[in-house]
């Protein structure tokens, strides 16, 4: 059975035209007086709007809701990243930490070694390097120090870090300085932690080798050698450098000094030993056997 | 039964108003979606005209008039203009029902497209014609578009709702060969 929506009278179809034809007339009346003024319009828009929106309110809280559960989600999301970041950055950092740690040590080592090894007694003239020694077999460079100011043989010469070498040849305004690795240097250490007495021999290499030590096997690399002052040859107590082992079982030192940058040295005032003579009182000595105290030994010039 | 069916009536104005009362409160909400991108499908007027060939009696002239007229104020639009327009067309749409046996979907689905395509361009005739401001071209052709292709949603969700012709529920009978 067709479903009709209007009645069996003939005349309400064009009736009902009609009256849809005034419908969509006022429509679009209303559309031309939105065109027109444009204020009122708007201003009775926002008015059903605000008739009808908070009815809406109850139908938008489940959905908002639901947004911000995803916008919770998210920044969960960013926030395991950030902290996976994080971890990550701070692993880093430890690295950096242990770094920051040992540079720390080592500078407090290197001014300790500085400043506190020197004798109080022990002062030092400075002079600056002016030029090397001129022939490869000769380990040794000027400075520009000489006995204009009071410049004596054989006196200790370090730079910041270490012993660098001994003056041989004083000349007015200028004196030499005979280098550690030089084969004609030959220096009495001692190798700490085991108080080992040797003699440091230097043969034109870069690192001197350990002669004359009792036991070896007290010596392991890295110990720290330092000068023992026997002999009267170089004041004790000051830095030459560490024990290093090479491939063939040598024990060679590293020298503590910086030999690939002697700029500014110093020049250390080793005041002259003084000389025991007699036994005192105590044993008389043989007059046969008695023999004066040794000195430094001389050396050859230039 | 006629108050029975006077109840159901009102039921199914209630119905409509309330469906598009729900649209709109979809598309007021604040998704926070980024502009830019396809527009999205005028669900409304595919509902409305859906409604109109299945029921037509549930969907009075003065109750379109109502609904499109408050979506167009609800939704931004120039009042009036859309309303007239989807007006006019639910009547074409009234007055086909009269006559002919139910359509196949695509069939219908097509005389649909073919009905927002020509309100799709009188909207831009008059807005251009009584020269007001309004989306470019490219972007109402692309409304229009998205609107045709989510025509089968509403028709979809009124089946869903039990909302179909009286007379061929089952929708188009087949030519049988005799």
């Amino acid at each position: 059975m067709p479903q009709d929506k209007d009645s069996s009278a003939p005349y309400t179809r064009p009736i009902r035209r009609i009256l849809v034809g005034i419908l969509i007339l006022c429509l679009l009346g209303i559309f031309l007086f939105w065109r027109i003024d444009s204020p009122r319009a708007e201003r009775l828009r926002m008015a059903v709007i605000d008739e009808l929106a908070p009815r809406f309110a109850w139908v938008t809280a489940p959905v908002t809701w639901a947004g911000k559960i995803a916008e919770d989600f998210q920044s969960y999301n960013r926030l395991w990243e950030q902290n996976q970041q994080l971890r990550r950055e701070l692993q880093q950092m430890k690295a950096w930490k242990e770094a920051a740690l040992q540079l720390e040590q080592k500078n407090a080592k290197l001014l300790d070694l500085n400043n506190v090894r020197l004798d109080p007694k022990l002062t030092y003239v400075s002079g600056t390097v002016l030029a090397d020694s001129g022939s490869p077999f000769r380990q040794s460079v000027l400075i520009n120090i000489g006995a204009h100011d009071r410049i004596r043989d054989g006196w200790a010469v370090m730079d910041g870090l270490g012993v660098v070498g001994r003056i041989s040849g004083v000349a007015q305004n200028t004196s030499r300085v005979l280098l550690l690795t030089d084969s004609n240097s030959a220096v009495p250490v001692t190798i700490q932690p085991s108080g080992q007495k040797a003699l440091l021999q230097g043969d034109n290499t870069v690192a001197p080798f350990i002669e004359f030590l009792e036991s070896a096997e007290l010596v392991r690399p890295g110990d720290r050698v330092v000068t023992s002052g026997a002999g009267g040859v170089l004041p004790p107590g000051l830095l030459v450098g560490q024990v290093a082992q090479t491939p063939d079982g040598r024990l060679r030192v590293r020298l503590a000094a910086d030999y690939s940058r002697l700029e500014v040295l110093q020049v250390l005032r080793t005041p002259e030993r003084e000389k025991i003579d007699d036994a005192g009182r105590l044993i008389e000595p043989n007059p046969m056997l008695a023999a004066p105290e040794m000195q430094g030994p001389d050396l050859p010039d230039g | 039964m006629a108050r029975s069916r006077g109840l159901r009536l009102w039921l199914a104005h209630a119905a409509y108003a309330g469906a598009a009362l729900g649209l709109m409160a979809v598309l007021l909400m604040p998704l926070w979606i980024p502009p830019g991108g396809l527009p999205g499908p005028d669900l409304l007027t595919g509902l409305t005209f859906a409604w109109v060939l299945r029921r037509p009696e549930q969907v009075p002239v003065l109750l379109i008039a109502a609904v499109m007229l408050t979506a167009d104020l609800m939704l931004q639009r120039p009042p009036g203009l859309w309303a007239a327009l989807a007006l006019a067309a639910s009547e074409v749409l009234r007055s086909r029902r009269r006559t002919a046996r139910p359509l196949s979907f695509a069939m219908e689905w097509a005389l649909v497209a073919l009905l927002i395509s020509a309100m799709a361009l009188a909207d831009w005739v008059l807005l251009t014609v009584t020269l007001a401001s309004h989306a470019p071209l490219a972007h109402m052709l692309a409304a229009t578009a998205v609107t045709i292709a989510a025509y089968p949603l509403p028709a979809l969700a009124l089946r869903l709702a039990g909302i179909r012709r009286l007379d061929y529920p089952q929708g188009v009978i087949r030519r049988t060969r005799t």
